[in-house]
């Protein structure tokens, strides 16, 4: 999920839904996650009668993500093994 | 969403989900390079009296039913990239601009035989669409 954000400005629920293969509950789960952690921004609207959430990463959220990447790189190119 | 993955498999998760969402953006650049390429056609078949009206009536509406399709279509995608939230805007804002201009100066000035320097400045609304084409498909 944060990978799919990392990537973009914004992403719709459900196209957000469909890219990390979950289901609408869980997906709502970890906003509301990521939210309190101050990771994710949840921006409500409508698209004619339609209503829509549109979500993107924080500044603080893009940094714990880069933070992430970097970590998992240099355990893979440093041959450390481990569960995350 | 696997709950535990090695550091090297959810490195490869992370980046198959980031190349995905990355393709989709791109989508955006693809519109705005065919808004950019269609738009001088546009001015320059509207302004001349080469093609029968009744053909360029229905190419001038062909061509706004591209544009507005693409545009719904767009909004619809449901994924804004990086490149496409600072661009988009601006961009936007000079091809409108770009293309009052031309279709100002063609109302105005006499462009019969549809001369050089109309046809030069039909290009000109091209140019914000395939500034924001390269930035989004580049990126």
């Amino acid at each position: 999920m944060m990978a799919a954000l990392a990537n973009a400005s914004s992403i719709d629920f459900r196209r957000l839904r469909d890219l990390v293969e979950v289901s609408d509950s869980l997906l709502s789960k970890h906003i509301t996650t990521l939210e309190e952690a101050g990771y994710l921004s949840a921006e409500k609207g409508y698209e004619g009668k339609r209503p829509r959430t549109w979500l993107s990463l924080t500044p603080r959220g893009r940094e714990a993500y880069d933070a992430y990447i970097d970590v998992l790189k240099s355990i893979t190119t440093g041959g450390g093994e481990g569960e995350i | 969403m696997n709950e535990h993955l090695d550091p090297s498999a959810a490195l490869q998760q992370a980046e198959g989900v980031s190349a995905r969402v990355r393709r989709q953006a791109r989508w955006h650049g693809w519109a705005w390079l065919i808004v950019a390429v269609a738009s001088p056609f546009f001015l320059i078949i509207s302004a001349t009296e080469a093609l029968p009206r009744p053909v360029s009536f229905w190419l001038i509406i062909g061509f706004m039913l591209l544009a507005g399709g693409l545009a719904i279509w767009e909004g619809r995608r449901g994924v804004t990239g990086r490149a496409t939230a600072v661009i988009d805007r601006p961009a936007t804002w000079a091809y409108v601009a770009a293309m009052a201009l031309v279709a100002g100066v063609g109302v105005a000035v006499d462009i019969t035989g549809t001369p050089a320097w109309f046809v030069a400045l039909a290009i000109v609304p091209a140019i914000p669409g395939l500034v924001a084409a390269w930035r989004i498909l580049t990126r």
